[in-house]
């Protein structure tokens, strides 16, 4: 099974024993994230399918993880120096401390080539605004678990609009609770009731 | 007609719906989250978790508005106090005493989710189970019940004069003076005691019958994700230690059913003339977190056995299917043919008219009125939700209204929870 197959069918021992060998033979970490990237973007392609879950995403992350480690440094250039399809800000809303959903998406929209900025849990709006003005990203992605986030989004959203920010990125939301209901209740453009309709979404924007 | 009656028709209501008999009219349940009622009455949320006997008059003072065929069963009313006791750490909420676990005044409590218990650590887990959780689970989640670390193993007392190490632990000064200290943080919680008495008494004179001081129970797979492993170290047995993940959460299900036996809930007095549905919150295992065959590998033998093991003792297992469960429905469907009129399932985004098609003639079926709706409104639109759910699925008996996610959640507008009551008034009657 070539390296790339590997990583597919998370085995995560073979894998480390791999990359290892690679760079004994002085293989560059840029090829060998070049394979990483595209077998991340495969597991994208098969949590889509609905043939890997999250189980396989957390593995594939753990694994990842492991390979990030070997690395180090070089791994964090060759990301920088690849080409993204575009700007993505991410955050679960203040008052909300959940972050699974939002984690999801961010693999996700960062397997399938975009740039994400993902400004954590429980973020004010002020850190969306400031977050906006600073990365200028085309797409915001509003998550929350709680039904408290409704209100927290309706207020980011808001203040978004007051600050004359509103036109110049589109809105989704998502989230536990969340539901095609409450766009217009918030304020937002879409909802997204996955992570892979996050992606969709976030696609068609980008290309818009 | 006198209060007696209207709150034996109430129950009988509820009673009919769940053994598949249609009643006069679809009942009406809501469980409501656990802010709704305190920040309906103008309380924060730190209020709420410290102010027990104010939760629950303001909880008797909403809910009294609503013609509702079960009340919410009050949770333990003042929490913040014990958990600033215990130090607990497996969760924040407002106005906690630890400003590390304090979120804002008007944040609802949220559970922190991390790995309490290592992989490597499932030799000695399943060894013993109940050392293994006194000694290294309740110290790691209360920062107060660190001397736990020290405490005897149970099997010194079957062994010749051990007897004695084991009630040495308890006359330590430092365990002394643990349980100085507890006592004084239990007399502090006595206003909230106090209320929930009171709110179980009261609802009852006004023909108001309070949900039966429901158990709570957990999936054990969820109880492992939520409280042991964290989502992400269960999932990652799945792969890694599928066979030690499986034997836990099979070992789990038996104190399950003893945890929901001597429930605290007890102390409030709960009303033995109503009706008990067993809360089962249902958290990994909805369509997405795994594949089907996850599903029936690690999630549903350990839930299903426990509810199955809970109608042998004359629980109803009232599982809440949170998320959507479309892909699990061949599951939900063969254990209720199995079970029939013996469970009560509660739904979130599953389409619940698909449901009472496939296995109305088996279980009862609950839900889901949006929350998204019930937040954001118009009264119109839970009115015409409310109204499609009920012709769609009030045939033959077997069907409540409750919302979708905690039932009433916590932001609800007093105006689109009216529109749901008087949906069900409008709509759901079978015969006058």
């Amino acid at each position: 099974m070539d390296f790339i197959s590997e990583i597919v069918e998370l085995n995560e021992n073979k894998v480390m024993e791999v990359v290892k060998q690679k760079l004994q033979n002085n293989e560059s970490s840029l090829k060998i994230m070049d394979d990483v990237k595209e077998a991340m973007k495969i597991i994208g392609d098969k949590f889509s399918n609905k043939e890997y879950f999250l189980p396989e995403l957390i593995m594939s992350g753990e694994i990842l993880r492991q390979i990030f480690e070997i690395l180090g440094p070089k791994l964090k250039e060759s990301q920088a120096s690849s080409e993204k399809k575009g700007k993505v800000l991410l955050g679960t809303v203040f008052g909300d401390i959940h972050d699974i959903g939002k984690d999801v998406v961010k693999f996700m929209l960062d397997a399938n080539g975009f740039d994400v900025l993902d400004l954590g849990v429980d973020v004010p709006a002020d850190k969306f605004i400031q977050s906006l003005k600073e990365f200028q990203p085309k797409v915001l992605a509003l998550s929350g678990f709680l039904t408290l986030a409704y209100d927290s989004m309706k207020e980011i959203i808001d203040k978004l609009e007051a600050a004359g920010l509103r036109d110049s990125v589109k809105i989704m939301i998502g989230g536990g609770t969340v539901d095609e209901r409450i766009v217009e209740f918030v304020g937002a453009d879409e909802y997204g009731q996955s992570a892979v309709d996050a992606v969709n979404i976030a696609t068609k924007w980008i290309e818009e | 007609m006198d209060i007696k009656q209207i709150y034996k028709e109430r129950v009988q209501r509820v009673r009919d719906a769940v053994s598949l008999k249609e009643p006069d009219r679809v009942p009406i349940t809501p469980f409501t989250d656990i802010f709704f009622a305190s920040l309906q009455a103008g309380m924060t949320h730190k209020e709420a978790m410290y102010k027990g006997r104010k939760y629950a008059n303001a909880s008797v003072k909403v809910y009294n508005r609503y013609d509702w065929d079960l009340y919410p069963t009050l949770l333990f009313p003042g929490l913040g106090k014990m958990m600033d006791g215990l130090g607990q750490k497996a969760l924040k909420w407002a106005g906690a005493a630890d400003p590390d676990f304090c979120l804002g005044d008007n944040q609802p409590y949220q559970y922190i989710e991390k790995p309490w218990m290592e992989a490597e650590e499932y030799d000695e887990l399943l060894k013993d189970p109940t050392g293994y959780l006194i000694r290294n689970i309740i110290p790691a989640q209360n920062s107060s019940l660190g001397l736990m670390q020290n405490f005897p193993h149970i099997s010194d007392l079957s062994m010749m004069f051990n007897g004695m190490s084991f009630f040495f632990f308890f006359i330590s000064k430092d365990v002394k003076k643990l349980i100085k200290r507890y006592k004084k943080t239990l007399r502090s919680m006595i206003g909230g005691l106090i209320g929930m008495k009171g709110y179980n008494k009261k609802m009852k004179k006004k023909g108001n019958p309070v949900a039966g001081q429901f158990a709570l129970a957990q999936a054990p797979f969820d109880m492992v994700s939520d409280t042991l492993r964290g989502m992400r170290g269960a999932m990652l047995d799945m792969i890694r230690n599928p066979e030690e993940l499986k034997e836990l959460c099979d070992r789990l299900v038996e104190p399950c059913i003893y945890a929901m036996e001597n429930s605290p809930l007890q102390l409030g007095d709960p009303d033995k003339s109503t009706i008990t549905l067993s809360f089962i919150p249902l958290h990994r295992g909805a369509d997405g977190f795994m594949s089907n065959d996850q599903f029936e590998e690690f999630y549903w033998p350990s839930l299903s056995r426990l509810m199955d093991l809970m109608i042998k003792r004359d629980i109803i297992p009232m599982p809440f299917f949170e998320g959507r469960y479309s892909e699990r429905l061949e599951f939900l469907g063969e254990f209720a043919k199995a079970h029939k009129a013996k469970a009560v399932y509660w739904f979130h985004d599953t389409d619940i008219i698909k449901v009472k098609e496939m296995m109305g003639d088996h279980v009862c079926i609950r839900g889901n009125v949006p929350a998204s709706l019930l937040v954001g409104g118009p009264p119109s639109a839970v009115e015409d939700y409310v109204k499609k759910s009920i012709e769609g699925c009030m045939e033959g008996g077997g069907y409540i209204v409750d919302g979708g996610v905690s039932g009433i959640p916590n932001e609800a507008r007093h105006e689109n929870v009216q529109a749901m009551t008087d949906a069900v008034h409008k709509y759901g009657v079978y015969r006058k």
